[in-house]
């Protein structure tokens, strides 16, 4: 096995365990051994055995039957926030950066401004303004998260715009609109891919950081932030209500990390375009 | 002479910057869901206020005014440094802050320079055994690096050292053993960025002619590395390290409130919980405020270690 191919095993790993994850979320009411929201207060606490493999919580609610349904509000709430930044991000940028002049003078400011909101600490506002939950999440996201997108499809597109293939179309009298669909979306794909993993990633975990605050989603929900909140008071006498959710947590992200490493070796973009780390 | 244009047209570009920001840490307090007035009267829980003394109190916070009016009315204020008061404790916001802000800065700035010294050599040494050994163990350590929260290293890491050894207390402020497990904790996710940005740049510069150039004179790895790949990998990471400047600054309201450290962000984590609006505004303001001051720095400091910007290069 040559060195390369290391990193490549590592990124497989990843990726099957990220499919492992996304299987076990969309299959959670037959694979889960108990009712996620089952109190059983006789039972509570119990440390991890046979019957409950990872134990039960402060309400004897069974440990891994919530783990396995905990993914799924934040996976669905990290991916449409992500696609939704995609798609603002993805228009302003392809805009801005075709189109030049003042009209992408104009949405460079509004880059900038949106820019310097911190996200995390933007997140907790809205949080704090429109209430905790899945909604003020969403928007939260989407207005932090856009600017950089649309920033990275720009320089791309700026790239593009100097290639003589798309001038060479230009002459040959296509419209702007079969340029951009066509020519230019299709080459900004591979960035744009690794990018939107990085999002996934950065969402799930601030999504977890603001339930662990209470801020973020609400108990009784199943969620991986959600029992971490609930497991605060009770650190020192059952760390394991601690120990599997955030297991979870930096399992998911990391694999989908890996995936995105995997994504960009394919497109082969590691080494030209530093920007897409944002 | 290329310098004073630069400066200017730096600071000038940020001044919209600025604006924007504050417009949307005002319109926070417009778009929430309670009456900043009703708010305000019964932030006691006990007092539940009549009509005709909402009226007045949304008079007095000038609330019946149009929303440019309102905007600009708070602008002056802040720009004479008054923040509001907190509606829970009526405490001035501004008086609050100053007592904070130090505790808040000593940790970023700590967790930055800790980011720095943590990432930077371990990207050098990751991008020189690139598909080595070292360069596999340490993308997985920036992976797990970005991938863990915040809040799980630092009850891991009080856990460990706290709890188990000893070794360090588990929260307060005061010495710089309070301040080791916040900033380092702090530091983590930031860290794993920049070493795998420097790792590419680095990469980047090492396939450059001048390199081949500088070894070719009979210049030693080292030297190389130091002085002319590392400087130039390392441009864009200084841009890249003020735009994250922001994300530690955002985690810190959940490292101070883990560590108990009463700084402007579990302050904000305060304000948040319990709907005090103008403290949300103010923070907002502030962290925005704080970030594009900070990356305004960082646009001057390229004089310094880019040498194009002085000499009249191609600018930024």
């Amino acid at each position: 096995m040559t060195k390369t191919n290391i990193a490549k095993m590592i990124n497989y790993i990843g990726i099957i365990f990220l499919i492992l994850l996304i299987f076990m979320s969309l299959l959670a009411p037959w694979i889960a051994p108990a009712d996620p929201l089952k109190v059983d207060m006789q039972n509570r606490l119990q440390k991890p055995s046979s019957e409950h493999w990872m134990g039960t919580d402060t309400m004897g609610r069974d440990v891994l039957s919530r783990i396995i349904y905990g993914g799924r509000t934040s996976m669905i709430l990290a991916v449409a926030a992500s696609a939704g930044t995609m798609i603002i991000g993805l228009f302003f940028g392809t805009i801005g950066g075709y189109f030049g002049g003042w009209l992408d003078e104009l949405i460079q400011v509004f880059v900038k401004i949106f820019q310097s909101l911190p996200t995390l600490s933007f997140m907790l506002a809205i949080a704090g303004v429109l209430g905790p939950g899945f909604k003020s999440i969403l928007i939260a996201t989407l207005i932090v998260s856009w600017a950089d997108f649309s920033r990275v499809v720009r320089s791309e597109i700026l790239k593009l715009r100097e290639e003589s293939f798309v001038e060479g179309i230009r002459a040959l009298g296509a419209s702007h609109w079969y340029i951009i669909s066509k020519h230019v979306i299709p080459n900004i794909i591979g960035p744009f891919m690794v990018l939107f993993t990085a999002q996934i990633g950065r969402t799930i975990i601030a999504i977890a950081s603001l339930s662990y605050l209470g801020l973020g989603l609400q108990p009784p929900d199943p969620d991986w932030g959600v029992m971490i909140f609930d497991a605060k008071t009770h650190i020192r006498t059952s760390p394991y209500l601690m120990f599997f959710p955030g297991l979870f947590i930096i399992g998911f992200c990391f694999s989908v990390n890996l995936f995105g490493d995997a994504i960009r070796d394919y497109f082969d973009t590691s080494e030209r375009n530093y920007e897409q780390f944002l | 002479m290329y310098v004073i244009p630069y400066v200017i047209k730096k600071i000038v570009s940020s001044i919209p910057v600025l604006i924007g920001v504050s417009i949307i840490a005002f319109l926070l307090g417009v778009v929430s869901l309670g009456d900043p007035a009703r708010e305000a009267l019964s932030a006691d829980g006990v007092s539940t206020p009549t009509i005709e003394e909402i009226e007045q109190k949304r008079i007095e916070l000038g609330l019946d005014q149009s929303l440019p009016q309102q905007y600009l009315s708070w602008m002056k204020d802040i720009l004479k440094g008054d923040l509001g008061r907190s509606f829970i404790t009526n405490i001035p916001i501004a008086e609050e802050f100053k007592k904070r802000l130090p505790r808040t800065f000593a940790l970023s700035f700590s967790a930055l320079f800790l980011v720095i010294f943590i990432s930077i050599p371990l990207a050098v040494l990751m991008a020189v055994n690139k598909n080595g050994w070292f360069d596999h163990i340490g993308r997985i350590m920036s992976l797990l690096f970005i991938s863990t929260p915040g809040f799980l290293a630092a009850i891991l890491l009080m856990m460990f050292f706290s709890v188990n050894l000893r070794w360090l207390p588990t929260s307060g402020y005061g010495t710089l053993f309070h301040l080791l497990m916040p900033s380092v904790v702090l530091a983590l996710g930031t860290s794993g960025v920049i070493m795998r940005v420097n790792r590419a740049t680095m990469l980047e510069v090492l396939h450059k002619n001048y390199i081949m150039n500088a070894y070719a004179k009979g210049l030693t790895s080292p030297l190389v590395i130091y002085r002319h790949a590392l400087r130039n990998s390392i441009l864009p990471v200084v841009t890249l390290i003020g735009n994250y400047f922001g994300g530690i600054l955002g985690g810190s309201a959940i490292i101070e409130t883990i560590f108990a450290i009463p700084g402007v962000g579990s302050y904000a984590v305060q304000g948040i919980t319990s709907m005090d609006y103008p403290v949300i505004q103010a923070y907002v303001l502030f962290t925005g405020v704080v970030y594009i001051l900070f990356n305004l720095l960082i646009d001057l400091l390229y004089i310094v270690i880019d040498p194009r910007i002085r000499l009249g290069g191609e600018l930024k």
